[in-house]
């Protein structure tokens, strides 16, 4: 009764079933070419490797399922499922629902989809739109009317504010954007707008007229781009050309356009040169190396004795220079001088253990209006000043 | 006789199943008949029965089934070496098969090596190196059979020491 139940619900539903054992051995079929007693995994392919799956199963939990398996030129779903027969012993069943025409009309247009987006993937034409998409990403383009109204965006603009196209167009384009100084040329420009993180971001922008059959401009197309990096770049080469890698001091540059400002503002301000002595012997006797912590000493020993506002410079090699700021009092920068002094006998430099190098230096205090006029000859007087200080040093000994 | 279970994952049109059809037929088709769901195909491979499941390929619009995965001892993670962007997805690939079955063993079949293409032998390495459930990483072709055979067998030689111990 069972059985013809069974056998007559599948004939409805399309569906063959076959009935296996905890040793797969099959038991019962309907109308599958399988023959009793056989191993089911010698027929049903897919169950080899779910073998633990299936014996584990159990009436209350949800049966296998493998969906659209293709053999002997149609479709299938297998469903695995377990019962009780009525001699108690536990069994599986097999089901195998053929699939509808609905789902070979499927089949077939997904394949004819895979196909041209195959050939479409290797083509020229998804190459070209691959470049167009990525140059398009770091492009925004915006159309501006003659009051400078934005009309129309695209989408990486939208994405750049986070707004949606809708509230970019019809404001106007210094609402976002705001001109820099420099102007590369009558229709390119140096933009810088702020993200919708708020990180502020210079553009590079191309300024395209859009004229009527009379010549007359309509419109203007920006295409804009983000330059951001260059301009790291470029404060990062400026940072370079005006400082010492060594010490992370200023350089000589910084030092003369500097004091080329302050003279041109006509602040009183002094320099105190320093120049560390027998520089050239403590390179050759404990190496360069020794002479480069040198370096690294005395700017620390001077940086911990000038005010904050003061600025210490190296100029080359050991020839340092402290830019006192404007209105330091006379009695103030000698005092720093005597600090300075008093600490470098205070603090040799302890290369290594056993090797201490003492630091002994000469140094020339320099006012302006006084002593400087300009920067033309500045530091080509302060060297020989210096010099000169240390050959008296020498016969005085 | 042993039997097991090996499923081949990868992007649609990356050559999964001419890769199967030339081991177990060895023929090559060159018209693209993409798969839908997934077709067994049998192979006994030195004394073990071999199922190889040929699954439908990952596309942009649908991911693969992981009830396909189920069982398997191995994979073979097929990209297309003429698609970069198939390349980039063994590693979503690999993920998922892990996922599935912990720890089992996988090659890497960068196929249709008979075609011109940019991929340098020393970056083979590299992908080896970017999961250790990776045995082997080979260019392939199921156009010519290079390496397709070595591709099968060198799985075959790891899911049989994997399954003595």
């Amino acid at each position: 009764m069972h059985e013809n139940l069974l056998n007559l619900l599948c004939k409805k539903n399309n569906t063959s079933y076959i009935i296996f054992n905890q040793n797969f051995i099959v038991s019962q079929v309907n109308n599958i070419l399988i023959e009793l007693n056989t191993d089911i995994r010698d027929f049903l392919w897919e169950i080899v490797g779910i073998e633990e799956n299936i014996i584990t199963l159990s009436m209350t939990q949800e049966s296998i399922k493998i969906p659209m398996i293709f053999r002997n030129n149609s479709y299938y779903d297998l469903d695995i499922d377990t019962f009780i027969s009525e001699t108690g012993e536990k069994l599986y069943i097999a089901y195998m629902q053929q699939k509808s025409q609905q789902t070979y009309k499927y089949a077939k247009v997904i394949k004819e989809i895979n196909k041209k987006t195959l050939i479409y993937e290797t083509s020229n034409e998804k190459k070209h739109t691959t470049y167009y998409q990525q140059i398009n990403k770091h492009m925004m383009t915006f159309h501006v009317d003659l009051d400078g109204i934005i009309t129309t965006v695209n989408d990486t603009c939208s994405h750049f504010f986070n707004l949606e196209k809708n509230n970019i167009i019809g404001k106007h384009f210094s609402y976002f954007f705001h001109t820099q100084e420099s102007q590369l040329n009558e229709n390119t420009h140096i933009f810088n707008a702020k993200d919708f993180m708020g990180k502020n971001i210079f553009f590079h922008a191309n300024i395209i007229p859009l004229t009527d059959t009379k010549d007359r401009v309509i419109e203007n197309i920006i295409i804009i781009q983000d330059i951001t990096y260059l301009k790291q770049i470029q404060k990062e080469l400026d940072n370079a050309s005006q400082y010492d890698t060594l010490t992370g001091l200023p350089n000589r540059h910084y030092f003369l356009k500097k004091v080329d400002t302050y003279i041109a503002k006509e602040f009183s301000f002094s320099l105190c040169f320093i120049d560390i002595d027998n520089f050239y012997y403590i390179n050759e006797e404990h190496g360069s190396h020794a002479g480069d912590m040198l370096l690294k000493h005395i700017t620390l020993l001077i940086n911990s004795v000038i005010d904050s506002d003061d600025i210490l410079v190296r100029i080359y090699g050991d020839f340092f220079a402290i830019i006192f700021s404007e209105n330091k009092s006379r009695v103030y920068i000698q005092a720093i001088i005597e600090k300075l002094k008093e600490s470098s006998l205070s603090h040799p430099l302890k290369y290594t253990a056993d090797d201490i190098i003492n630091l002994k230096y000469t140094s020339l205090l320099l006012d302006y209006p006084n002593d400087i006029k300009n920067t033309k000859e500045l530091l080509t007087n302060a060297q020989k000043s210096i010099k000169k200080i240390k050959i008296d040093k020498k016969l005085t000994r | 006789m042993l039997s097991y279970k090996i499923v081949l994952v990868g992007n649609f049109g990356a050559g999964k199943t001419s890769l199967i059809r030339r081991f177990v037929e060895n023929s090559f088709s060159q018209e693209y008949l993409s798969t839908i769901g997934v077709s067994i195909s049998k192979k006994t491979i030195k004394n073990a029965r071999v199922m190889i499941w040929d699954i439908e390929g990952h596309t942009e619009f649908k991911p693969i089934f992981k009830q396909y995965l189920l069982g398997a001892k191995g994979f073979i993670v097929v990209a297309d070496l003429l698609r970069q962007e198939s390349i980039i997805d063994i590693h979503n690939h690999i993920k998922l098969c892990n996922e599935v079955i912990k720890g089992a063993p996988l090659c890497i079949a960068l196929n249709k090596s008979d075609m011109p293409h940019t991929l340098e032998d020393k970056e083979l390495q590299i992908i080896k190196n970017s999961s250790e459930l990776i045995i082997e990483v080979l260019k392939t072709s199921a156009k010519n059979g290079d390496a397709v055979e070595e591709l099968f067998l060198k799985l075959d030689k790891k899911i049989k020491d994997n399954m003595s111990k």
